[in-house]
């Protein structure tokens, strides 16, 4: 037994100044801090309801089109548009509120709309724009748990051909 | 059972462990950071030490490697072996069941794959024959003791 550790501490004394020399020599860029990259959140084909309260990760989850459009199709979730009135009004997903990011405080009349325990999906416009990750963060500092992205947005909904409002007018 | 199969056998399995620990390792060296990223997206380590896991492990996989390939300090190397592999399947099983969607980072992380069922089987093939060989080894010892 004494001879099996003894061999693993000898091992790792190895590996710890091999490691420590090619620090030296090659200078390999090292994590300082780490934060955990954005994840995906994959539901395994099978999207339920139970599966949507079970989210509750510390950061952010990612839905692919996919899986937004089963959510949709179900109602399991209320959808909230984090960009722009003017935007919204352009075109948004059935059913979506409209919770500009920046404006929370002054849209208390569409956040009292929407449960605490109830599944939440936000998107904006696309990938490209942050808006959704921003209103995500300020849902969960309110008590939201079970606060979704929808990454792709608007530009992914509305190009795979799904149903859309549009409100015209001035 | 102690045949000539038998003992082709060990050595096959024996190769095989290593190659994949020591391919593992070098792959990861490069890239401690990349690396360390794909750590801390399992969610299991302290955030301090991940980027000191990071920075080491690849180089414990390569010691590790050589250990069991070449018989030098067998023993510690057939130690960690076992320890190394139940943490992977331990922390891909953790990424699986909690829906993490997330690179494996098993062999470095550029053009490293989604973790899948597929990932959890061969590791935990693997698994089951580091604690074979650490038990064959043990037998031996004991037997000759």
């Amino acid at each position: 037994m004494f001879r099996y550790a003894w061999e693993a501490f000898v091992l790792f004394l190895v590996a710890f100044f091999l490691a420590f020399g090619y620090r030296q020599v090659a200078h390999p860029p090292l994590a300082t801090t780490v934060k955990p990259t954005y994840p995906t959140f994959s539901f395994s084909n099978s999207v339920t309801y139970q599966a949507l309260l079970n989210v509750d990760l510390p950061d952010t989850v990612l839905l692919q089109l996919p899986e937004a459009k089963v959510i949709f199709d179900s109602g399991w979730a209320i959808f909230v548009d984090a960009r722009p009135p003017e935007a919204y009004r352009s075109g948004h997903i059935p059913g979506a509120l409209n919770l500009p990011y920046n404006a929370v405080d002054q849209n208390l009349e569409v956040l009292v709309q929407i449960p605490v325990d109830t599944p939440v999906i936000v998107y904006c416009g696309g990938a490209e724009c942050e808006a959704s990750l921003h209103l995500m963060r300020n849902l969960k500092q309110m008590g939201y748990r079970h606060v979704l992205v929808f990454f792709g947005g608007w530009k992914e909904w509305e190009n795979a051909g799904y149903p859309v409002v549009r409100e015209e007018g001035p | 059972m102690k045949g000539r199969g038998w003992q082709w056998l060990t050595r096959v399995v024996r190769w095989s462990l290593s190659g994949v620990l020591i391919y593992a390792g070098v792959s990861k060296i490069p890239d401690p950071r990349g690396f360390s990223h794909a750590i801390a997206n399992y969610r299991l380590l302290p955030e301090l030490i991940i980027p000191w896991v990071g920075w080491l492990l690849p180089w414990v996989e390569v010691v590790v490697g050589f250990s069991v390939l070449t018989r030098i300090f067998y023993r510690g190397g057939l130690v960690w072996m076992g320890i190394l592999f139940t943490g992977f399947l331990v922390a891909l099983l953790w990424a699986y069941l909690h829906g993490l969607d997330i690179e494996c980072g098993c062999f470095g992380t550029s053009g490293s794959s989604q973790i899948n069922l597929l990932h959890i089987q061969l590791v935990a093939l693997a698994w089951l024959f580091s604690l074979g060989l650490l038990w064959q080894q043990w037998r031996v010892d004991h037997v000759s003791a």
